[in-house]
C-alpha cells in the first residue's frame, strides 16, 4: 500500500472535498492537501512551486466546473508553465458527457479521467498506480 | 434591237438630183471637192476612221488610207497599199460575212454592203467597225472598182456588251429569288414577262404570250379583281410612288396562289407617247397561310390564357392587352367586361417608371422575376406576390411582346410564417432539452454522487449508523436515483448527436459484434441464433447507435425468454430499393400489444415482472433508430415470439 505525501484536490463543492478528504484518511492514502476551490487560486498557488525548491504534490485531482476558472482552462495555463517537476492530474467529474471525456484525453498532463462518486476502493487505485 | 442606217446617205453621189434643186452650199462643195483635192482630202482624213479603194480588176491591188491604219494602232508607213496587208487582221467569221455581202453587192447593187467587223489592234485588243462600201461598175454594170468607208463603233459595242452583261444578271437574280419581272405597255397594249412570272402560276412564256386580255389581271379571284384593278388604274393616272397590290391568281392546276404584285411607272425614251410599268410579282401563298396559322394559334393560345388558373396576360409591344385570363381580372379587381386592346397603364394608371422600365428592359429580351415579393397596398395590407414578366417572339428573333404572369402568394406566405414560429417554438424547446441534458450530466449527477459517496463513507466510518431498518432503504433509494439520472443523461445526449454524420457500417461486422458481447448467456441458455446476411450488405448509420440498438434487441431477447423452450433467434437482412429491413426474430415470451403497443417504446415502460427490466432500452434504441433516420416496428404473439424490424437507409443519397 502507497502513500502519497501531498495531494492537491482542486473543487467547489464542499461536500466531495469533505467526502475525498475523508476517504483519504480512512484509508492511509495521504498524508497532506492543498485544497483549491477553483482553477484560479490553484494555479497561483502551483505556479511558484514549480520553479522553486517546494515539494510539488504528487497528484492533483481536477474538477472540470468550477466558478472563475474552470478545471479546462486551468489545464490549458499549467501547460504553458515550463518546469522539470512531474505533473500528474486526474480529471475528477461527475460529467459523463463523451465529449469532456474526448476533450481530456487531448492533454497529454491528465493521466486520467474519474467519474464521480469517488470510492475508496477507485482511490486506492490510483494512489497505487502513481510512480512515487 | 438593229442599228441599221440607210446606206443611200453615205454613198457618194457623183449626180445631182434631177428633181430636186440643190442646196447652194452643197453643190459648191461638190464642185470644190471635184477640183481641189485638199477637200477631199479633209474629209478623207477627219470624217471616217478609215477609208480605202480597191481595184476589182487585180484584186492584190488595194489603196487604205492613213487612219484606216491609225484606227487600229499601226503606223502606216509600214503598210503596202495591198489587200494581203488586212486579211490577218480581220476576225476569220466576220471577214466570211463581209465576202458573202460583197458577192451579193456584185450581183445586186441593191444589197447593201455593210456589216460590222472585228479588227485585231496592235495592242491586242478588239476593234469593233462598221464597215460599208459602194462598187464601181463599167459601162455593162461589171463591179471594177470597190470604194469602202469604215466607222469605229467599238466604244457603242463595249457598252452593248456590258448593258447585255447587265440584263442577264438581273435575270438571273430575278431567277435564283423566284421574283416573276413584267413590263406593261398601256396603249400599245404589249405584256412582257420572265420565266419565273410564267411558272409562278403554273404557265410557260409562249402560253401567256397567247393571252388576250392583259396577262396582269388574269385568272385573278373575282373577289380581288376590282380593288387590284382600281389601284393599278389610280396608279396610271396619278404615276406616284409605286403600284402594290396584293390578290389571288388561279394557277394552271386550279389552284389559288397569293400575289403581291409591285410596279413602278418607266418614262420610255424611245417613244414618248407611250405609258410602260415595269414590275415584280412574288408568290406569298405560304407567308399569308403562315399568318392565317399564327392567327389561328394565337386566338387558341387566347382561349389558353382565358380559362388558365393564374392570373396571366399578354401584351403587344405598345403594352396594349392581347389576352388576360379571368384571374387576371379577379386578383386585380378589373371591372370592365374586357381589357383587350387596351392599354396596360391605361388600365392601371398607378403604375410607376420603375415598372415602365422593367416592362421596356424585357421588351427588349431581359426576364423580369421574383419568387416572393412584398407589396404594401396604399391601405397598409401586405400582399405577397410571385410574378414573372417575359418577352413572347413573334419569330426566332423577333419580340411580339409581353407576357405577365403574377400569383397572390399571401396566402402561402402566412402559413410559411406560421411554421417558421413552430420551428422557432422548436429550436427554442430543443435548446432548453440540450441545456437539460448538460443540467443531468453535470449538476444532477454531482448531486447523486455525493449522496453516494456520503452513505458509503458513513457506512465506513460509522458502521453503527447503517445498522437500522432505514439505512438499507437510503441505499437503495439513493441508487435509484443514480441510475434514473443515467437514463436521463443517455436519452438527453441522442437527442444532442441528431446531427450526426452517417457512415456506411457493415452490417454483419455489427451483429456478430453484439452476438460476442452476450455469447456468455447464448451459451448459458443454450441459444440458437440464426444468421441470413450477406457479408456485403451496409447501411448508413452512426456507429456507436447501431451497436447500441443491436446490442440491446439482441439482450432482449435472451432477457425475455420462453421459460418452456431454449431461445432461438433468427437474424435476417432483406435488400430494397434505398432502404433495408433488418428483423430480429424470437420464440420468446412475447408482448402483449393490443395491451402494451402504444407504450412499447415509451420511457420507463415494462411489460414483465422480470427483475433486470430499466424501462429504458428500447425507448432508447427507438431514438437511436429515429436519429439516423430509420423506423422501428414491433410484432409480437404472446408465448410465441417477437420479431422487430429495423429499416434503415443502405445507401448515401
Amino acid at each position: 500500500m502507497k502513500t502519497i505525501d501531498l495531494a492537491c484536490i482542486i473543487d467547489d463543492d464542499p461536500i466531495y472535498l469533505f467526502g475525498i478528504k475523508k476517504m483519504m484518511e480512512v484509508g492511509h492514502l495521504c498524508k497532506g492537501f492543498m485544497v483549491y476551490n477553483n482553477g484560479l487560486e490553484a494555479l497561483n498557488a502551483l505556479k511558484p512551486m514549480l520553479s522553486n525548491d517546494e515539494d510539488f504534490p504528487q497528484i492533483i485531482l481536477l474538477d472540470l466546473n468550477m466558478p472563475i476558472m474552470d478545471g479546462w482552462q486551468f489545464l490549458d495555463e499549467i501547460v504553458k508553465i515550463p518546469t522539470s517537476k512531474k505533473v500528474t492530474i486526474y480529471i475528477v467529474s461527475s460529467s459523463i458527457d463523451p465529449m469532456d471525456l474526448k476533450k481530456a484525453k487531448q492533454y497529454s498532463v491528465v493521466t486520467n479521467y474519474l467519474i464521480k462518486p469517488m470510492t475508496i476502493a477507485n482511490l486506492e487505485k490510483v494512489v497505487n498506480s502513481i510512480e512515487i | 434591237m438593229t442599228f441599221s442606217i440607210c446606206v443611200v446617205h453615205l454613198v457618194p453621189q457623183g449626180f445631182p438630183n434631177a428633181f430636186t434643186p440643190m442646196n447652194y452650199l452643197k453643190n459648191e462643195l461638190y464642185t470644190l471637192v471635184k477640183s481641189d483635192s485638199e477637200i477631199f482630202d479633209f474629209i478623207q482624213k477627219s470624217a471616217l476612221d478609215g477609208m480605202w479603194y480597191w481595184d476589182l480588176i487585180n484584186p492584190e491591188e488595194e489603196w487604205m488610207n492613213e487612219t484606216f491604219w491609225k484606227t487600229l494602232g499601226i503606223d502606216p508607213s509600214t503598210k503596202e497599199h495591198k489587200s494581203i496587208e488586212w486579211q490577218d487582221l480581220i476576225h476569220p467569221e466576220d471577214l466570211k460575212t463581209a465576202y458573202g455581202n460583197f458577192q451579193k453587192h456584185c450581183e445586186d447593187p441593191n444589197h447593201p454592203y455593210d456589216q460590222e467587223v472585228r479588227y485585231r489592234h496592235s495592242d491586242g485588243s478588239t476593234v469593233w467597225i462598221q464597215c460599208r462600201g459602194f462598187a464601181i461598175r463599167d459601162d455593162r454594170g461589171k463591179p471594177i472598182r470597190m470604194i469602202g468607208a469604215h466607222t469605229n463603233i467599238t466604244k457603242q459595242k463595249q457598252q452593248e456588251l456590258k448593258l447585255s452583261e447587265k440584263i442577264e444578271q438581273y435575270d438571273l437574280v430575278a431567277e435564283s429569288a423566284q421574283i416573276g419581272t413584267w413590263k406593261v405597255d398601256v396603249e400599245n397594249r404589249i405584256f412582257e414577262c420572265n420565266k419565273i412570272w410564267g411558272q409562278q402560276i403554273g404557265y410557260e412564256i409562249e402560253e401567256v404570250d397567247s393571252w388576250k386580255e392583259n396577262p396582269l389581271f388574269c385568272f385573278i379571284h373575282p373577289e380581288d379583281k376590282t380593288k387590284a384593278l382600281d389601284k393599278f388604274k389610280k396608279y396610271l393616272k396619278e404615276k406616284k410612288g409605286i403600284y402594290k397590290a396584293q390578290f389571288r391568281v388561279q394557277n394552271k392546276a386550279g389552284k389559288w396562289v397569293w400575289i403581291q404584285d409591285r410596279g413602278k411607272y418607266l418614262q420610255d425614251l424611245k417613244n414618248n407617247s407611250s405609258t410602260l410599268i415595269v414590275g415584280s410579282r412574288k408568290d406569298i401563298t405560304n407567308q399569308i397561310e403562315e399568318k392565317e396559322n399564327l392567327e389561328k394559334a394565337f386566338e387558341l393560345n387566347r382561349l389558353f390564357v382565358d380559362q388558365a388558373p393564374t392570373a396571366i396576360a399578354m401584351f403587344n409591344k405598345n403594352m396594349e392587352y392581347l389576352a388576360a385570363s379571368r384571374q387576371w381580372y379577379l386578383d386585380y379587381s378589373i371591372t370592365i367586361p374586357s381589357v383587350i386592346g387596351k392599354s396596360h397603364y391605361e388600365i392601371f394608371p398607378e403604375i410607376g417608371a420603375e415598372w415602365k422600365g422593367h416592362h421596356q428592359a424585357c421588351l427588349k429580351g431581359h426576364i423580369q422575376k421574383a419568387d416572393e415579393e412584398k407589396f404594401v397596398r396604399e391601405d397598409g395590407s401586405v400582399q405577397w406576390l410571385t410574378y414573372e414578366v417575359k418577352p413572347w417572339y413573334e419569330s426566332e428573333d423577333s419580340i411580339g411582346g409581353l407576357i405577365m404572369y403574377t400569383a397572390d402568394i399571401t396566402s402561402i406566405k402566412e402559413s410559411e410564417d406560421q411554421i417558421q414560429t413552430l420551428l422557432d417554438v422548436a429550436t427554442s424547446q430543443n435548446k432548453r432539452l440540450m441545456n437539460f441534458a448538460h443540467i443531468v450530466s453535470h449538476n444532477l449527477r454531482s448531486h447523486t454522487g455525493n449522496l453516494k459517496m456520503l452513505s458509503e463513507l458513513m457506512k465506513e466510518e460509522y458502521p453503527e449508523t447503517s445498522n437500522n431498518e432505514f439505512y438499507p432503504l437510503v441505499e437503495k433509494a439513493i441508487k435509484n436515483l443514480s441510475e434514473t439520472v443515467l437514463n436521463l443523461h443517455e436519452v438527453a445526449v441522442i437527442n444532442q448527436n441528431s446531427d450526426a454524420q452517417l457512415l456506411k457500417i457493415n452490417v454483419l461486422d455489427y451483429v456478430n459484434n453484439a452476438i460476442e458481447t452476450v455469447q456468455a448467456t447464448i451459451i448459458k441458455e443454450g441459444a440458437d441464433v440464426q444468421l441470413e446476411i450477406d457479408p456485403k450488405e451496409t447501411l448508413m448509420g452512426i456507429p456507436a447507435y447501431l451497436e447500441s440498438v443491436f446490442l440491446n434487441i439482441l439482450t432482449n431477447a435472451l432477457k425475455y425468454r420462453s421459460e418452456k423452450r431454449s431461445p432461438k433467434i433468427d437474424i435476417r437482412l432483406v435488400r430494397r430499393e434505398g432502404f433495408s429491413e433488418i428483423s430480429f426474430s424470437d420464440n420468446g415470451m412475447g408482448i402483449n400489444l393490443k395491451m402494451n403497443g402504444s407504450k412499447l417504446f415509451g420511457m420507463y415502460k415494462t411489460f414483465h415482472n422480470h427483475k433486470d427490466s430499466r424501462g429504458i432500452g428500447l425507448f432508447i434504441t427507438k431514438n437511436q433508430i429515429e436519429a439516423m433516420g430509420g423506423t422501428i416496428i414491433c410484432e409480437s404473439t404472446v408465448d410465441e415470439g417477437t420479431i422487430f424490424t429495423i429499416k434503415l437507409k443502405n445507401e448515401d443519397n
